[in-house]
C-alpha cells in the first residue's frame, strides 16, 4: 500500500486548503454568505474509505459527480446532506428557508450548478498550482444512501484501481443556518503519482 | 464475505451498484454473505482483495459453507442490490449493477445453488440485514 512521505502529505494538504479556500470562494459569492472550511481528508486509502464526518452509509444525502479530465483523470464527488440540499437550493433560489421539502427539477440544476462551480474553482486553482490542465465535465446528480452513491463511485475508480488518493473538504454556511457541503477528490493510485511527481517537482523549485 | 451461524445476524448498510448475496442452510442454520463490487476477478489487475469480485466471492461462500458441512442441495441463495444510482454516467453495454447481478446469478447457477430471492436493479441505495435463525433476508430503502 501506498504510503505518503511527509513532504507529499504536507503538500497535499497546502494544496487541499488552496483548492478549498476558491472552491469556497465561489461558493460564497453564489449564496452571498461566508463559508468556513476544513481540510478533513488528505490521503491514500481504498475508495471506500471516506471521511466519517459526511455520515454513515444509510445518510440520506444528494451527490454530485463530475468526472476530471486534462492532464490526468479523476473524480470529484460533492456531497449535500439531505436537510442541507433543501436548505441550499432555498439559497439559491431565494425562496425562504424551509420551503422546500424535496428537490424539483429546477432545485437539481441549481445543485448541479453548485458542483461545477465548486469543482471548476478547485481545479483552477490546482492546475495553477501543479502546472497541470485539469477540467471537469459535465455534473451528474443523484439522491440516495451516501454508502450506495459511494459504491457507484467505487466501481468507476475501482475498475483501475484499489487505493485512491482522496482530498475531502468540509464547508459550513455562516448564515446562522447550518448548510454542509462535502467536496471529495478522488484519484486512482496511478494518477496520484502524477500529482505527486509534480508536488516534488514544484518543491525542488522553490 | 462472512460465514455464521444461527442466532446471528449478518448486516451491510447502504448498497448502490454493490450486490450483495446471502446463502442459507435451514438444515444446519448457517448463513453466509458476500458483499461485492465488481462482476468478475479476471477483469481486474491482481487484486489484494478478490471477495470484492462476485463471482470469486460466490464461488469462494459455497466452498465455505460445504467445508463446514452444508449440502449443496440445502443451500438457499438471495441476491440485493444491482442498482444504478448515477444512471446518466456514461456505460458500456451494461451497468456495472447489473453486471454484479448477473455475475452472482450466473455463479451460483453453475455451482448448482437455487435462487431463492432478489431485489435487484433500480436506483436506489439498499441496507440488508440477514436473519440465520430464520433464513430471512429483510431489505431496508430510505428515500
Amino acid at each position: 500500500m501506498k504510503v505518503l512521505t511527509e513532504l507529499e502529505e504536507d503538500a497535499l494538504r497546502e494544496i487541499g486548503y488552496i483548492g478549498a479556500g476558491h472552491a469556497a470562494n465561489a461558493l460564497s459569492k453564489m449564496i452571498g454568505s461566508a463559508i468556513d472550511t476544513d481540510l478533513v481528508l488528505a490521503t491514500i486509502s481504498p475508495v471506500t474509505g471516506l471521511p466519517k464526518s459526511v455520515g454513515d452509509r444509510e445518510t440520506l444525502v444528494t451527490g454530485v459527480y463530475l468526472p476530471i479530465a486534462g492532464d490526468i483523470e479523476g473524480v470529484t464527488l460533492v456531497i449535500f446532506p439531505q436537510k442541507s440540499a433543501l436548505l441550499l437550493a432555498d439559497l439559491l433560489l431565494e425562496r425562504e428557508l424551509g420551503t422546500a421539502k424535496s428537490l424539483d427539477m429546477m432545485d437539481e440544476s441549481a445543485l448541479k450548478e453548485v458542483g461545477n462551480i465548486l469543482s471548476g474553482s478547485c481545479l483552477t486553482a490546482l492546475s495553477g498550482l501543479l502546472e497541470m490542465h485539469l477540467v471537469e465535465h459535465v455534473p451528474i446528480l443523484a439522491q440516495g444512501m451516501l454508502g450506495a452513491l459511494i459504491d457507484n463511485i467505487a466501481v468507476q475508480l475501482g475498475r483501475r484501481a484499489e487505493q485512491t488518493l482522496i482530498l475531502g473538504l468540509e464547508m459550513t454556511t455562516m448564515t446562522g443556518v447550518n448548510i454542509e457541503v462535502f467536496f471529495l477528490m478522488l484519484f486512482t493510485l496511478e494518477e496520484a503519482n502524477v500529482i505527486l511527481r509534480a508536488i516534488r517537482a514544484r518543491a525542488g523549485e522553490e | 464475505m462472512e460465514v455464521t451461524k444461527s442466532p446471528n445476524r449478518l448486516v451491510t448498510f447502504g448498497i448502490g451498484s454493490c450486490v450483495v448475496i446471502t446463502l442459507y442452510d435451514p438444515v444446519r442454520k448457517t448463513g453466509a454473505l458476500a458483499h461485492t463490487m465488481l462482476p468478475h476477478i479476471e477483469d481486474g489487475k491482481p487484486s489484494n482483495n478478490p471477495f470484492k469480485f462476485t463471482d470469486y466471492a460466490v464461488e469462494e461462500m459455497i466452498r465455505k459453507m460445504r467445508t463446514s458441512g452444508s449440502r449443496i442441495g440445502n443451500l438457499e441463495a438471495k441476491i440485493v442490490g444491482g442498482a444504478d444510482m448515477f444512471p446518466d454516467i456514461g456505460h458500456g453495454s451494461m451497468p456495472v449493477g447489473a453486471e454484479n447481478a448477473l455475475a452472482a446469478k450466473e455463479r451460483l447457477r453453475k455451482e448448482g445453488v437455487g435462487l431463492a430471492g432478489e431485489v435487484v436493479g433500480g436506483s436506489v441505495g439498499r441496507s440488508v440485514v440477514f436473519d440465520t435463525a430464520s433464513g430471512i433476508v429483510t431489505v431496508r430503502v430510505k428515500i
